[in-house]
C-alpha cells in the first residue's frame, strides 16, 4: 500500500551539519518530531553548497570537527558573511566556548537531544510545540 | 517510525534533501546517508525498520552495486532500488510515491518552484566552478 500524503510541517527550517550519521539521523528525527523542517548535511562544505544554491534555512546547527575542507567554525564565519542574520549554533566535545571567540551560540557535547532541540527554538525566540519538551 | 522507512543514499545535498522531503510528503519515514559507509551504519543500527534502500549507482565509496550486494547478503528483507541519474532517482521516488503528493495547492506549487530554483542554482554554480578550473 502506498502511504497517503502527509501534511507538511510548519516549524523552523534547520540545516543540521554533523558527520556522525547515527547522531545526525537521531537528532534530525527529534527535530522533525518537534515540527521542524530539517536539511541534513554530513560536512561543512556540503552545507555551504546548500546555502550557495539558495536553500531556505532559519538556523544552522553544526558540529565543529568534520572531514572536508571546512570545519564548523569556518562554516560559521563564512555564513556570517553570506547571511549575517542567520543564527549558527556550534557544538563540540573538544572545544570550549572561549576557544571560538565571537561565536556566542555554543552547545558542548555530549548534549541531550531535547536540550539541543530546545536550543534551536530558543535562538529563534520561538516555543517548541506544546507537549514536546 | 512508520512501517515503511526508506534509506536514501545520495551524495548531492540538494537532490538528497529534495527527494527525502518528497517521500516524507507521501507519508514515508526517510533516513539519509551521504555514501555507502553511512548506509551500512544506518542499516546496522536500524536495519529492521528499513523497507527500501534507494541508492545512487555511483554512491561515494564502494558504489551502489557493491552496497546492493552487501544488503542482499545481510538484509535480504530490504528491497534495493538503484538510480543512475537525478532524473532516474526522481522517477524511482515517484514509483514509490505514485499516489502523491499531487501539486494541487498553491503551497505545493510554491514548494515545487523552490526546489526547481535550488536545483537550477546548484547546477549553475557547479558549471561556473567547473569553468573556473579550466
Amino acid at each position: 500500500m502506498v502511504p497517503s500524503p502527509a501534511a507538511r510541517e510548519n516549524g523552523p527550517s534547520v540545516l543540521l551539519v554533523e558527520d556522525e550519521v547515527l547522531i545526525r539521523s537521531l537528532f534530525a528525527e527529534a527535530l522533525r518530531d518537534a515540527s521542524c523542517q530539517v536539511v541534513e548535511a554530513a560536512r561543512a562544505d556540503e552545507a555551504l553548497a546548500y546555502i550557495d544554491a539558495g536553500g531556505a534555512v532559519d538556523v544552522v546547527f553544526s558540529d565543529v570537527r568534520m572531514p572536508g575542507s571546512l570545519d564548523g567554525v569556518e562554516l560559521a564565519r563564512q555564513l556570517g558573511h553570506l547571511r549575517p542574520s542567520l543564527p549558527v549554533i556550534l557544538t563540540s566535545g573538544h572545544l570550549r566556548l572561549e576557544d571560538i571567540g565571537g561565536l556566542r551560540l555554543f552547545l558542548p557535547k555530549p548534549y541531550r537531544i531535547e536540550r539541543a532541540v530546545a536550543a534551536v527554538f530558543e535562538v529563534l525566540g520561538r516555543e517548541p510545540p506544546k507537549g514536546y519538551l | 517510525m512508520s512501517e515503511s522507512c526508506i534509506l536514501l543514499v545520495e551524495d548531492d545535498i540538494v537532490l538528497r534533501n529534495s527527494l527525502a522531503d518528497y517521500l516524507r510528503g507521501c507519508g514515508y519515514d526517510v533516513i539519509q546517508a551521504i555514501d555507502a559507509a553511512e548506509a551500512r551504519q544506518l542499516l546496522a543500527s536500524r536495519g529492521k525498520a528499513v523497507s527500501f534502500v534507494l541508492a545512487d549507482v555511483q554512491a561515494t565509496g564502494e558504489g551502489g552495486f557493491a552496497l546492493a550486494g552487501w544488503i542482499r547478503a545481510n538484509h535480504p528483507e530490504v528491497e534495493v532500488m538503484l538510480t543512475g541519474t537525478p532524473t532516474r532517482a526522481a522517477e524511482k521516488a515517484g514509483d514509490l510515491c505514485h499516489d502523491g503528493p499531487a501539486p494541487t495547492t498553491p503551497y505545493d506549487h510554491a514548494l515545487l518552484m523552490e526546489r526547481i530554483r535550488r536545483l537550477a542554482a546548484s547546477r549553475t554554480n557547479q558549471m561556473r566552478r567547473a569553468g573556473g578550473r579550466n
